[in-house]
């Protein structure tokens, strides 16, 4: 995997970012599978696009938008996957599935409450301390949906650890 | 866990570690698998620009016409007769 894209050797980016780019994903994705999957497709789609990247933006930046946005892609897939899941459950047609959840899964359970997009916006702005501008620039959304998603947010989380924490 | 901010500390801790390099294998392999596909899909659309070109010279729905050898063949085969299409042919001709 030696290529060399324009000026960035892929292995070498791959070597430099690998630990950013797991540390996102285990923050979005709680099964370790998924967080293999996650990681490699953000990887792959590094490799697609590296020869397009024209340097406009620093190359963490750029790693750290497309690790975002993968990532609630990923989610909202995986959102629509669980509730068709749950629908043909519902009516019998495939066995209830046991999900290959991590020890600590309690961490992920407020989680699992917010959309996607709530979750990347709590995620980058009190777990990773990000500013808010730099959130509507990652994810590409005005500031005051940046601003709105963050409060529900929050009041979501803060509601599920009340009644289950 | 029971405060937001003891919450937000807990999902500050990170997750476990990974196998870098079987995940770079399987990066590998699939950047490879892509590449394949991207030839063979290559591959295909020459042929099947090949296979038009082809059809549009020799179809004679699309362009026949006695101009054309083949079809100077099919629609005047006097003007190829002789004793080479006698032996072709078997018509006791000799050659």
């Amino acid at each position: 995997m030696n290529t060399v894209m324009g000026k960035y050797d892929f292995a070498q980016v791959y070597a430099d970012h690998k630990e950013l780019v797991w540390k996102l994903v285990c923050r979005y994705a709680a099964a370790p599978p998924d967080r293999e999957d996650l990681f490699q497709e953000v990887f792959f789609k590094i490799h697609r696009a590296l020869p397009r990247f024209r340097g406009e933006s620093k190359l963490d930046t750029w790693i750290y938008r497309l690790t975002v946005n993968t990532a609630i892609d990923h989610l909202k897939k995986q959102r629509r996957y669980d509730g068709l899941r749950r629908v043909l459950e519902g009516f019998g047609l495939v066995k209830a599935e046991t999900p290959d959840l991590p020890a600590d899964e309690a961490v992920w359970r407020p989680l699992e409450k917010l959309n996607p997009r709530q979750r990347a916006i709590l995620l980058m702005a009190d777990v990773e301390e990000k500013k808010l501008e730099e959130i509507a620039r990652t994810l590409d959304i005005p500031l005051g949906t940046v601003k709105s998603n963050l409060s529900r947010a929050r009041e979501i989380v803060r509601k599920e650890l009340k009644d289950n924490g | 866990m029971v405060d937001y901010n003891g919450y937000i500390r807990e999902l500050k801790k990170g997750g476990a570690g990974a196998d870098f390099e079987r995940m770079r294998s399987l990066i590998e392999a699939r950047v490879s698998r892509r590449r394949s596909r991207s030839r063979a899909a290559l591959a295909g659309a020459l042929a099947v620009l090949l296979l038009m070109v082809a059809a549009y010279y020799y179809s004679p729905a699309l362009q026949a016409g006695n101009n054309d050898i083949l079809m100077s063949f099919v629609f005047d085969q006097e003007s190829v007769d002789g004793p080479l299409m006698d032996y072709v042919l078997e018509r006791n001709g000799t050659f």
